[in-house]
């Protein structure tokens, strides 16, 4: 049988080790877009509606932190995790939290970036109505949100896809330790250095797989919302 | 009965006056017309009475209230009406939700505005996809939707068919009836002959004629009315 052969075999027979680290994978990358997006949406939509001292400062520091390289972060929560690091105390190094927050601060500005580039079209279309209503800064916030929900989870997906595809940062603060914080891409990057071939084949299907999909629901979603826009 | 005040309210843009001194009262009840040619400042004078800007002096006040304050007790529609990304019914839903109304109460009112807008085969629709006029008269029974008592329109018949018009003017109609007033912005002589009660008429940011309708439109005060009416302004 050759290399592909065997690779869809695992893949079909769902193959307990294969799908061990597929599900550490997502559990680990969609708890990091869920903590990131709690903290990205409400302050990439602030970016978007409200004048403040250092707004642009901070846009400046946001934009800048999605070209951010993944070891560098790594390097970084490796540090703040490492026992001489001022975290150290807390031992969550070479754990999957550790690897939830370093691909947590990679997607943060990702989606907070297209937070505010679905919000700040919207807000200019929606401010004379709001101010006519006198809606407050709180209520203003969750109408934008909402309205821009479809762009907003498109963001997420964005985040998402990243996280699931991204090996600097988790290899260096997971330290891929077998059955316990190998993903999917620190799994095919050791298994092909190794030779083993069909496990990594085998993973980078499925990777391929939920990457497509991915692209396919944001390109659903996005059609989908594009109904509620008024054409201009 | 609540009135509207305006006690020598001006306001500029960079040092240019658009609005000079303008003051007077006026009853709360039927259907008040602010004409005026293009550029005349109807629109401007609009929005400080609804208290969406502040002039830069004098005062506006609802009632003895400044209008800045209790803005949900007055509607407002603008020439090209806002839409939010919603169906047409959470459009009509999203006022009641910032004055609170329990759920039965807030379908029942959604309900009879869709019925006065005749849009409720559209209802569940994106508001997105209506038409002009469509999107003109969901604007409208979204600002009716609170039960305010004053209905601020800025020009809401410009670029609709005579048909749309019709039914907007139906609205209004029924509004002022049920003992709501009106202040229409319009640069529409015919509608504001079919409308009014009283008419606002400026020009050049000041606030030349304010009288019966009927009196305005037979007999005109001052030249620049004259030659408005007679389209020569």
């Amino acid at each position: 049988m050759t290399i592909f052969g065997q690779a869809a075999e695992l893949v079909l027979s769902a193959d307990a080790e294969l799908m061990a680290v597929v599900g550490l994978s997502l559990r680990v990358s969609l708890t990091a877009t869920l903590i990131a997006s709690l903290f990205a949406i409400p302050l990439g939509t602030a970016l978007a509606i409200w004048q403040f001292p250092l707004r642009q400062v901070l846009v400046v520091i946001s934009t800048s932190m999605m070209a951010l390289p993944p070891v560098v972060v790594g390097l970084i929560i490796y540090l703040l995790l490492s026992r001489a690091g001022p975290l150290g105390a807390y031992g969550i190094l070479f754990t999957p939290t550790a690897m939830i927050m370093a691909q947590s601060v990679l997607i943060f500005p990702i989606v907070l970036a297209l937070t505010r580039e679905a919000i700040l079209p919207l807000d200019r279309d929606y401010k004379n109505l709001l101010d006519a209503w006198d809606v407050s800064p709180l209520q203003r916030l969750k109408t934008l949100i909402w309205d821009a929900r479809f762009a907003v989870v498109t963001g997420l997906l964005a985040g998402f896809g990243r996280a699931l595809a991204e090996v600097g940062a988790v290899i260096i603060v997971g330290g891929n330790i077998a059955g316990f914080t190998r993903v999917m891409t620190t799994t095919i990057a050791l298994e092909t250095s190794k030779g083993n071939l069909e496990l990594a084949l085998a993973l980078g299907i499925v990777l391929l797989s939920i990457a497509i999909t991915i692209n396919t629901a944001i390109h659903w979603i996005s059609s989908f919302g594009r109904k509620y826009q008024v054409k201009r | 009965m609540t009135a509207l005040k305006l006690t020598n309210v001006s306001y500029s843009v960079d040092g240019a006056p658009l609005l000079h001194d303008i003051s007077f009262v006026q009853e709360n009840k039927g259907v008040n017309a602010i004409l005026g040619p293009n550029g005349a400042g109807k629109s401007l004078l609009l929005s400080l009475i609804h208290g969406v800007i502040k002039p830069d002096m004098g005062l506006v006040t609802w009632n003895g209230i400044s209008a800045q304050r209790n803005k949900l007790t007055r509607g407002y529609v603008f020439q090209t009406p806002i839409v939010l990304r919603r169906s047409v019914r959470a459009n009509l839903a999203y006022p009641l939700t910032l004055t609170r109304e329990n759920t039965q109460d807030q379908k029942l009112a959604i309900d009879e505005m869709l019925k006065l807008s005749h849009l409720a085969p559209l209802a569940d629709q994106p508001a997105a996809s209506l038409s002009g006029g469509e999107a003109q008269r969901m604007a409208i029974a979204r600002a009716l939707i609170t039960k305010p008592a004053v209905l601020l329109l800025d020009e809401p018949c410009s670029n609709l068919d005579p048909a749309s018009t019709k039914l907007i003017e139906a609205m209004i109609r029924t509004f002022v009836s049920d003992g709501g007033s009106v202040f229409i912005s319009t640069h529409d002589l015919a509608q504001a002959k079919r409308l009014a009660d009283v008419v606002l008429f400026i020009e050049a940011g000041q606030l030349l004629e304010h009288g019966p309708a009927d009196e305005f439109f037979a007999k005109p005060a001052t030249p620049q009315a004259q030659a408005y009416l007679s389209g020569d302004l």
